[in-house]
């Protein structure tokens, strides 16, 4: 089990495993769940020598923390896609919340570009999902979730430094930007260019490096598009929903998991990630949020 | 923009605690500009401070510059939303579906096929809009944009004069100054005739709104109309329906008022070729409006429902209206 791994086994100095051991970090799970405010509050080390140090421990081992069913990692970019109205703002609240109550780190920056989040939902989740009676733990949770409306994706570019600067003051452990879709689309329209994908570009791997340096998880969710088959009749044209932003944007995100309806049913399927395999699940979303209900074993999506 | 005149700030001018100062200034950061711009993580390692210190730092340097975020905290927006009073569409089901009315500060689209009433509901909300305080109303103005032709002032007079009985009888109200006149009064109708106007009017709106800030209320009536029958070009049209969402949701939010859109009907074809209907102008514009209805009725049973297919914060269901006089 890495959970268990000492820190002495991956081969760094004496010096540096007995330095962290005094304050108890022993094994690569107490290293790993700390995030390095905290670890440089205990171990008085400094940025490059943590950074230095975490490299050596990532390196040894992929860096685990499946935190959600379904695989929100911390230290990635992990998309929500799907069409409207099928829940991806609802997920997001809920990840929301349940960072805010429960997460290590638990400061969160919602960056909301569509006017959707809506706090009093966030009440019902915390009532119904977690069934928190206590108004006082449910303040201090929403107290720590920090809303944040740009006005378009260059001030988002802009502002990166004052990103990095909430995330370190707040203790921000999860990163939500509902949605990106929104976002890149209000500048640049729906068909791409080179300047959008250079946006998108830069954006993105901004966001992995404040994701690793901070370990935070980054959630982004998308919007579909059409994208129609062509065929010898026009008659057999099939249209299929696929996440919009185009297929560069695939290569930058990490992770995908993408909400449609098939059969009437809602269904979330995990279309990318390096840790899980693929799977589809059905969901439905009630009034504590999405209720993922049991895994379907079909192959194909529809 | 830094001007040249604060990036030469001293750092000792800010209330920054001494031991960092001095920290800072061994490192060589005597000034604002020299900060201004590095990240926690490269402040922390040139100046041998904490992280967390690096980042006060940077705060307090950045924030009279403007460079900072303007976030607001869940608790503050549960507090701002409890506070918004939605506009009652006097249809009790309807106002049950959507947990009180149109929501204030978000955008509601309402689609339905010709002739099921998306007119009359929005004529309605004009005048539900202002209806007073006491009566649970917003005492609020509201913009018609109006691109099919379709506001008809008869009808409004109709309804005010229904809306103000029912205020009158069941509020005991005497409002002399509650009356039709008053009411089309508070109401300020464009006519777009082509789609550049209305997207002119749109991004004007937010000028509009500045002399005008008692308006609770926005309308278009109806968006597809135009995007149909003037623009050919996909990429054209995508391009300004994501520019009206992003402004419409932009003065939505700010300002907290209502916006309320109306859609057409398109049929879509599914695998097996059967055609369902669904609101037109395509799955991208679907993502702007954060609530969405759709008007049916069925003219033999004269049956009409409403159906809310989208909402960030209520379940989806549907409710039985009627249209009356």
């Amino acid at each position: 089990m890495t959970n268990n791994l000492k820190l002495k086994a991956i081969g760094l100095s004496t010096v540096i495993t007995d330095k962290l051991a005094n304050h108890s970090i022993i094994t690569v799970q107490d290293y790993l769940t700390l995030n390095f405010i905290e670890l440089q509050r205990k171990t008085g080390l400094t940025y490059q020598k943590l950074s230095s140090i975490s490299e050596d421990v990532n390196k040894f081992i992929t860096p685990l923390g499946i935190s959600f069913q379904g695989g929100i990692t911390c230290g990635h970019i992990t998309e929500f896609s799907g069409a409207p109205g099928l829940g991806k703002t609802q997920l997001c609240l809920q990840l929301a919340f349940s960072n805010a109550l429960h997460g290590k780190v638990n400061g969160v920056l919602y960056i909301d570009s569509e006017g959707a989040f809506s706090a009093s939902r966030l009440l019902d989740i915390a009532i119904h999902k977690y069934g928190i009676a206590i108004e006082q733990k449910i303040k201090s949770s929403l107290n720590r979730i920090h809303l944040w409306r740009p006005c378009s994706l260059k001030e988002i570019v802009d502002k990166l430094i004052s990103i990095e600067v909430l995330v370190v003051k707040e203790h921000i452990g999860l990163l939500i930007i509902d949605s990106m879709g929104s976002i890149v689309r209000r500048d640049f329209g729906a068909e791409k260019n080179i300047e959008r994908g250079a946006q998108m570009c830069s954006l993105s791997s901004s966001l992995k490096r404040i994701a690793h340096d901070f370990n935070l998880a980054v959630v982004v969710t998308n919007h579909v598009t059409a994208k129609v088959e062509s065929s010898s009749t026009r008659i057999d044209c099939k249209s299929t929903s696929i996440p919009a932003l185009g297929p560069s944007w695939s290569h930058w995100i990490n992770s995908r998991l993408h909400l449609f309806m098939a059969q009437n049913k809602r269904r979330l399927m995990v279309s990318k990630s390096p840790e899980i395999p693929e799977l589809i699940v059905d969901y439905c979303i009630s009034k504590g949020g999405l209720d993922i209900q049991r895994e379907t074993c079909s192959s194909s999506p529809y | 923009m830094s001007t040249s005149i604060t990036n030469s700030r001293p750092i000792c001018t800010y209330p920054i605690p001494v031991s960092i100062q001095s920290k800072l200034s061994k490192a060589g950061f005597l000034t604002t500009g020299s900060v201004v711009n590095l990240r926690p993580s490269e402040l922390s390692s040139s100046a041998e401070i904490s992280l967390e210190d690096a980042a006060d730092v940077l705060d307090l340097v950045r924030k009279p510059n403007g460079l900072f975020l303007e976030t607001k905290t869940a608790l503050e927006i549960l507090r701002e939303e409890q506070g918004n009073c939605p506009i009652v569409t006097m249809s009790q089901n309807i106002d049950n579906l959507l947990n009180g009315g149109v929501p204030l500060s978000k955008v509601t689209e309402i689609s339905g096929i010709a002739g099921v009433g998306k007119t009359q509901l929005c004529l309605q909300l004009c005048v539900t809009v202002q209806m007073p305080e006491e009566c649970g109303g917003l005492k609020g103005h509201a913009v018609f944009i109006d691109t099919e032709g379709s506001f008809n002032a008869s009808r409004l007079q109709d309804m005010s004069q229904a809306c103000i009985k029912h205020c009158r009888n069941s509020m005991n109200l005497a409002a002399e100054n509650w009356n039709f006149a008053s009411i089309t009064e508070n109401i300020f109708v464009f006519r777009c005739k082509e789609v550049t106007e209305l997207l002119s009017c749109v991004m004007i709106l937010k000028e509009f709104l500045k002399t005008h800030d008692q308006v609770k209320l926005i309308v278009i009536d109806s968006l597809a109309f135009h995007f149909r029958h003037d623009m050919e070009n996909a990429a054209l049209r995508s391009r300004v329906l994501h520019k009206i969402a992003a402004e419409l949701v932009r003065i939505a939010v700010e300002l907290k008022l209502a916006v309320v859109v109306t859609n057409q009907m398109t049929t879509k074809f599914d695998s097996k070729g059967q055609g369902h209907l669904t609101p037109a102008l395509g799955t991208s514009w679907g993502h702007a409006p954060t609530f969405r209805i759709i008007l049916d009725w069925d003219p033999s049973r004269n049956f009409r429902w409403a159906t809310l297919i989208k909402s960030s914060s209520l379940p989806p269901g549907s409710a039985p209206y009627q249209v009356r006089p």
